[in-house]
């Protein structure tokens, strides 16, 4: 910044491009305190009434509810798969390697939409009832490809002569896993943790295929868009679960980097 | 060999995939040995250590240690400990937390577990230091460290993966010291890795010398520099001047050879008469004098000075001969300057010669 000055082009660029980016969150804040539930200027006035409704609102603590259960337990078991998966990857050459890193991959790049049909299609063939399970089992499979990539950093980060100290010191397999491997992966896993819950909380696609009356938040949020007065409502509710994400994405990223030096040591 | 070593690795090879990182080893290590396994980095030294603290298995051939085969038995189980080049301590435990890592299997009552702590700790004077963090700490108290949680396993056999490799120079010469008199106060067998050939003369009792895989030669530093078993050996420990030589004729049981830049040397015949025609003969730096005028008892050539370097107690000079392409190196105690433009002779010591073939 000191000595050499920018382009005055380049600043305009960088503005408008993070307006563009961050301008409809923005409204999204505003409205929610609108005293109107029309989303038109000018502003006539600022309320927190909508705040108050939505906390009034069963239908949202039961969505809410079937969200928090279906993040915590995909995060979970997503997180789990990919500290395993990345444990093998990283530290084994096998046939196939290659191969298995990019189906765990894949995804990421399926388009939503085919994983969900080809999902539902499978699930009630196999004789699933549509319920939470059914979500679960549906972000645990967008899921592992982020806890796999968050973990396989993390392993291609530390020596794997520490593993090797453990076992030529007397430890097996497991005491190694345990007393060396875990402490150090530990920021990792609570990173891939906060991701994972994030990925699941927001995702509409999947649950709005594969939950049947259990609705999750955003599938909730989604019927609600079908009152007009209900809208300020769900404005506020947008606000609160964004303020909630950036937190969390903050303290997820704040994890990250607090691991990442001591590993290199 | 004479009866069972301590350790005997038995014909031990590795294959990785097409490659064969060791070729049929065959060494015998005596107890409380301090033994250095020297060479280029890819020679499969490392490849070899690995295998004797089981984290290789060997593709075939067999390890001994005190009269135990090892195959099958996984690092946890062996009489082996290693301090790695990495030297692999852990980022998240204290000083002492880390050598205390591998009592925990050894069923210790707190206060003997202490004891062993504090004695591992003092054998590498890091007592003061117990509640640091490795990252608090400098490369050389990591290594000594790793040094101590690897001793108070009170193994058979400490392995060590070129543990001074990433020191500098000045505290890797202490470390050198230091590492020689804790091998002897605590008598136990080091089998030490390092691509360093100065590190391995001054420390080891025995060297194996190894190049592609293969071990080049085994035997004492001073066996390994003075008597060099081939020209790789002889070219990668110290500084060698090699001289191409035609055979002329024998004298007295030793065959006089005809150097080009040095003309007649008395080789002895150590090898019989099997010495095919095109030949090297090899002498060290130390081994050649430069003198001012030509002696009259021993034969010279005159030379021209090509460049001086002075190392402070010893200098080292090139200078050229008359039908030799390369320079000649001198090493000579520090003395006057050279570069006056006076005439030079170059005098090789009797018995200085060693001869190979021209490979």
């Amino acid at each position: 910044m000191i000595g050499r000055r920018g382009n005055p082009w380049l600043a305009t660029y960088v503005i408008a491009g993070v307006m563009l980016l961050y301008a409809p969150i923005a409204i999204l804040f505003l409205f929610s305190f609108n005293q109107t539930h029309y989303l038109a200027f000018p502003i006539t006035g600022l309320t927190f009434d909508w705040y108050s409704r939505m906390s009034e609102n069963a239908g949202l603590f039961t969505s809410l509810r079937n969200s928090l259960q279906v993040g915590w337990v995909a995060s979970a078991v997503a997180t789990m798969l990919g500290l395993l998966g990345a444990k093998a990857t990283t530290r084994y050459r096998f046939p196939g390697r290659a191969g298995s890193v990019g189906l765990i991959m894949a995804p990421l790049v399926i388009p939503e939409i085919i994983l969900g049909t080809s999902l539902l299609a499978f699930l009630l063939a196999a004789g699933f009832n549509l319920t939470l399970l059914t979500v679960t089992l549906g972000h645990i499979v967008i899921c592992t490809p982020y806890a796999f990539a968050i973990m396989t950093s993390r392993f291609a980060g530390f020596d794997p002569s520490l593993e090797e100290a453990s076992l030529d010191l007397g430890e097996n397999a497991i005491g190694t896993f345990r007393r060396v491997t875990l402490p150090l992966v530990m920021p990792g896993i609570l990173a891939s943790l906060l991701l994972c819950f994030l990925i699941s909380f927001d995702e509409f696609l999947l649950a709005f295929f594969l939950a049947g009356t259990d609705q999750t938040l955003p599938v909730f949020m989604y019927s609600q868009l079908r009152f007009p007065k209900k809208l300020p409502e769900v404005l506020a509710l947008g606000t609160c679960i964004i303020s909630a994400s950036i937190v969390l994405l903050v303290i997820a990223e704040l994890l990250r980097r607090r691991g990442a030096p001591a590993a290199q040591d | 060999m004479e009866a069972a070593p301590f350790i005997l690795i038995d014909r031990v090879s590795k294959r990785f995939g097409p490659v064969l990182a060791v070729d049929a080893a065959e060494i015998g290590i005596g107890r409380g040995e301090f033994f250095s396994l020297l060479g280029p980095s890819g020679c499969g030294k490392t490849t070899l250590l690995r295998m004797l603290a089981g984290f290789e298995a060997p593709s075939e051939g067999e390890i001994w240690i005190d009269g135990q085969p090892m195959s099958g038995v996984p690092p946890h189980h062996r009489p082996t400990n290693m301090v790695f080049q990495s030297y692999a301590v852990f980022p998240h435990l204290s000083v002492e937390q880390n050598v205390a890592y591998g009592l925990r299997v050894e069923r210790l009552t707190a206060e003997e577990r202490r004891r062993r702590v504090r004695e591992a700790l003092e054998l590498v004077h890091m007592a003061a230091l117990a509640d640091r963090r490795p990252h608090q700490l400098s490369g050389g108290q990591r290594q000594r460290v790793a040094l101590a949680r690897a001793l108070i396993k009170r193994p058979k056999v400490l392995l060590l993966d070129e543990p001074l490799a990433a020191l500098d120079k000045k505290l890797r010469e202490e470390m050198q010291v230091e590492l020689r008199q804790l091998q002897r106060s605590v008598g136990i067998t080091f089998v030490f890795v390092t691509h360093d050939q100065e590190e391995a003369l001054a420390l080891s009792d025995r060297i194996a010398v190894m190049f592609e895989g293969r071990i080049a030669q085994i035997g004492s530093p001073r066996a390994i520099y003075e008597r060099p078993a081939s020209r790789a050996v002889g070219a990668f420990i110290g500084h060698m001047n090699f001289f191409p030589a035609e055979l002329r004729g024998r004298e007295n049981g030793e065959l006089i050879l005809d150097c080009a830049g040095l003309g007649a040397i008395a080789v002895p015949d150590r090898r019989g008469s099997a010495h095919a025609a095109p030949a090297l003969v090899a002498i060290r730096p130390e081994r050649l004098r430069l003198v001012r005028e030509p002696p009259a008892d021993v034969p010279a050539v005159p030379v021209s000075l090509v460049s001086s370097a002075f190392l402070g107690e010893r200098s080292h000079h090139l200078v050229r001969a008359e039908g030799l392409p390369q320079p000649i190196l001198v090493a000579a105690q520090s003395g006057d300057a050279l570069e006056d433009g006076r005439p030079l002779w170059l005098v090789a010591e009797p018995g200085a010669a060693l001869l190979f073939p021209d490979d």
